[in-house]
């Protein structure tokens, strides 16, 4: 019983963790893009906690935060990025420091939270 | 002396009921069958038997009943070696059962056999049955081996007679787990080679996106072997090369035990099998369109098939039987619309595509249920193979094999999926090794020297607005293909990594600096920049790499441009494909520096991506050959 009792509390305990690492919804975002490029090094963790497999993670939107010297990116997420619009309305028309709107989805990842491009939208 | 010690009495007798229920099916298997049988003549009132059935014989068995229990990777690697004389049927009916048997050989002593239950009719049993006579056996009175594989459960059965009466039974072996051959698709163990051919691997491919399946943990060709000459021996008693040391091998390995089933199986050679057709109305064998009295063999192909070997295409044995047994159009369609692929495919490119779409169609039912539907949801026409809309824009041809490939070894995915998701085909055509070999080889000869003399300053051989960054519209993102894009705005191409003399390795993270190479490498690029050629070069950015497969080192191709010296030393230009913009991918201070010390060339980029403070420097791995387009 006690045994039964314990992997109760550990479930729930598991589930309320894994819940947290999970998205929350999608967002949306308005992003000064300092480049489009080669998506940087995600370790492990990224991939165990998006569950998006490495293989739709090639591409990159950069930024650099205000205040901050250093680039940040938010990965795409190939599978559900929405290129066939992006290649024709956006990307010819990019220029460095351009903005762009993208519905991301947001994770927690080691107490940091990431965002994952899942589509590019029309600037109003 | 020797102490013999004795099974106690619950272990005797736990042995005893496994024993018999060993026995169990044998007993069943006989019953149904009559045995075992070399004469056929008597009806033994199959007529009578048919009135009291009420219409169930009419249902049949037709070969495609047969064929779902018979595994089709087995058929494939058996290919022509296999014949089912379907015009030689003979039948056999019940209250009870319908009994089919196909000889498939000439001689009358090796059969397929398919039972259909009346109170299961949707479950077709069918058995791989071999008579195997010894000196002095004749039709009347056999004197032999009759072995039998159950292939619902992959039990192999054994009896020996002398005079049509059973001596004893072979100890039965069980060959595989029913379900053995999803598994070995599912694990990756088959693979289609260069010609279509079906390869067996001992170490199957690992599936990134479907768990391995824990249901079979034996794998590989060993395996696969022996259970492939298990069926040919019965199929048509010829065993091949390699049944030697299997348990079918030179009769060694069967046990026969004495007595036991003799009464009991004394159905004796008298037949009860009637003649396709004579055993009243209604056919017991049925072709697919539900149509009796198959009179043809089944080598009788449709006209598409005809057709297809009239252009050269020489179908195997097996591969018409699938066709022919599965009546698929669609699948004839397709492999019809393959062959007649348009202009750029050599006739060993369709020869290959339309066997490995045979094969498919043989071990992956999703793909069947695909090319069913998308003909119905596309207004009757077949498009899916269209090389403009589908095959070209996602790279020709040798997508469509991968993607076959694919499929084959991950069974759940679908088609859908793989035409739009970025996949691993996009993958080998970007991080792994390009290797292309089309257009011969740059063999020129050029002057050797050591890393650090003779190094000329050549200002960027590609012009900065001709840079090729990424997102390039029409080109896969991937670096490797960017890196071709933008060597081929001067007219040149990536020449093959695995020829001799095409790829200069110089440096791994396993092993450092090979100087030889470095050399030779070194020269290479001084002689290409000199003559206005670009090169692509594999660089070192992180640890372990996506080509584990190759040098485990490369994480990402760029192009080099040019060279020089500054206040930092000898620099080699290079243009960055990571980035989408010139100011960053084709910045001036993009080099790579020589270390004379170390031998490593490195340097730092100046794109976004390379800022990245989980990423080193870059260190140059591996010189690529250019060759003209």
């Amino acid at each position: 019983m006690k045994k039964k009792f314990f992997h109760i509390i550990a479930f729930s305990l598991f589930s309320a963790y894994s819940f947290a690492q999970k998205a929350k919804q999608d967002s949306v975002i308005i992003l000064k893009v300092h480049d489009f490029g080669k998506c940087g090094y995600l370790d492990k963790h990224f991939y165990l906690t998006t569950g998006i497999s490495s293989r739709y993670i090639t591409t990159a939107f950069y930024f650099q935060s205000e205040g901050q010297k250093k680039f940040r990116f938010i990965p795409v997420n190939d599978k559900v990025f929405n290129y066939d619009y992006f290649n024709k309305f956006i990307y010819p028309y990019l220029n460095q420091d351009d903005s762009v709107k993208l519905v991301v989805k947001k994770y927690l990842i080691n107490g940091e939270e990431i965002l994952v491009a899942q589509k590019v939208e029309k600037m109003e | 002396m020797e102490k013999v010690i004795a099974p106690s009495t619950t272990t005797a007798t736990t042995i005893r009921k496994a024993y018999f229920l060993w026995l169990l099916p044998l007993f069943l298997f006989l019953w149904i069958t009559g045995c075992k049988k070399k004469q056929f003549n008597e009806e033994d009132k199959a007529i009578e038997r048919m009135s009291t059935m009420s219409g169930q014989a009419a249902t049949g068995i037709r070969m495609s009943d047969i064929m779902k229990k018979l595994p089709q990777t087995i058929l494939y690697a058996l290919g022509d070696s296999v014949k089912f004389y379907t015009g030689k049927y003979e039948s056999r009916i019940t209250d009870s059962t319908l009994t089919v048997r196909i000889p498939t050989t000439t001689d009358g002593n090796h059969f397929v056999y398919a039972v259909r239950f009346f109170s299961n009719p949707a479950d077709v049993k069918v058995y791989l049955i071999s008579f195997e006579p010894e000196r002095g056996s004749t039709p009347a009175n056999f004197t032999g081996k009759q072995i039998w594989l159950d292939m619902q459960d992959y039990n192999y059965y054994g009896i020996q007679y002398a005079n049509n009466v059973a001596q004893g039974y072979m100890t039965p072996v069980n060959l595989a787990d029913p379900g053995w051959e999803e598994c070995m698709i599912s694990n990756g163990y088959f693979s289609l080679g260069e010609n279509g051919e079906l390869n067996v691997s001992d170490e199957p491919a690992q599936t990134m996106s479907i768990p391995k399946y824990g249901c079979w943990e034996e794998g590989g060709m060993s395996f696969f072997q022996r259970l492939k000459n298990a069926i040919k021996r019965i199929l048509d008693a010829i065993p091949d090369g390699n049944s030697n040391g299997t348990i079918f091998g030179s009769g060694g390995g069967i046990y026969y035990g004495g007595g036991g089933v003799g009464g009991s199986a004394g159905g004796g050679p008298n037949g009860n099998f009637g003649e396709g057709g004579n055993i009243g109305n209604g056919p017991a064998f049925m072709d697919e369109s539900g149509n009796g009295g198959m009179g043809a063999p089944i080598t009788a192909a449709p006209s598409i098939i005809n057709t297809l070997n009239q252009y050269g295409f020489p179908l195997t044995q097996v591969e018409v039987n699938w066709l022919v047994f599965h009546n698929n159009p669609e699948a004839i369609e397709i492999a019809g619309y393959l062959w007649g692929l348009p202009q750029g495919f050599s006739l060993s490119q369709k020869t290959k595509a339309i066997k490995m779409h045979i094969a498919l169609m043989t071990l992956n039912s999703n793909y069947n249920n695909f090319i069913s539907g998308y003909k119905q949801n596309n207004n009757g026409s077949w498009n899916w193979w269209n090389n403009e809309i589908l095959l070209e824009p996602r790279g020709g041809l040798p997508f469509g094999q991968w993607a076959i490939n694919y499929l084959i070894q991950n069974p759940t995915a679908s088609i859908q999926y793989i035409l739009e998701n970025k996949n691993d085909f996009d993958d080998t055509q970007g991080e792994v090794i390009d290797d292309y070999a089309d257009g011969g080889y740059d063999n020129t000869i050029f002057p050797q020297s050591p890393p650090e003399q003779n190094w000329p300053t050549i200002a960027p051989v590609i012009p900065v607005n001709q840079f090729v960054g990424w997102g390039y519209v029409g080109v896969r993102m991937n670096c490797m293909d960017y890196a071709k894009a933008q060597i081929a705005k001067v007219g040149y191409q990536i020449s093959s990594y695995y020829s001799t003399g095409q790829t200069y390795q110089i440096y791994k993270e396993q092993t450092g600096v090979n100087n030889t190479a470095l050399i030779q490498g070194l020269s290479y690029i001084k002689y290409a920049l000199s003559a206005g050629i670009p090169v692509i070069v594999g660089v070192d950015d992180q640890l372990g790499s996506p080509n584990p497969g190759t040098d485990n080192s490369t994480d990402h191709f760029i192009v080099i441009v040019g060279m020089g010296t500054d206040a930092t030393g000898k620099y080699l230009q290079f243009y960055d494909n990571a980035s989408k913009y010139a100011t960053q991918g084709a910045h001036s201070m993009n080099r790579l520096y020589y270390n004379s010390n170390t031998g490593q060339i490195k340097g730092k980029s100046q794109t976004d991506y390379a800022q990245n403070p989980a990423l080193h420097d870059y260190i140059l791995t591996m010189i690529r050959k250019s060759k003209l387009i």
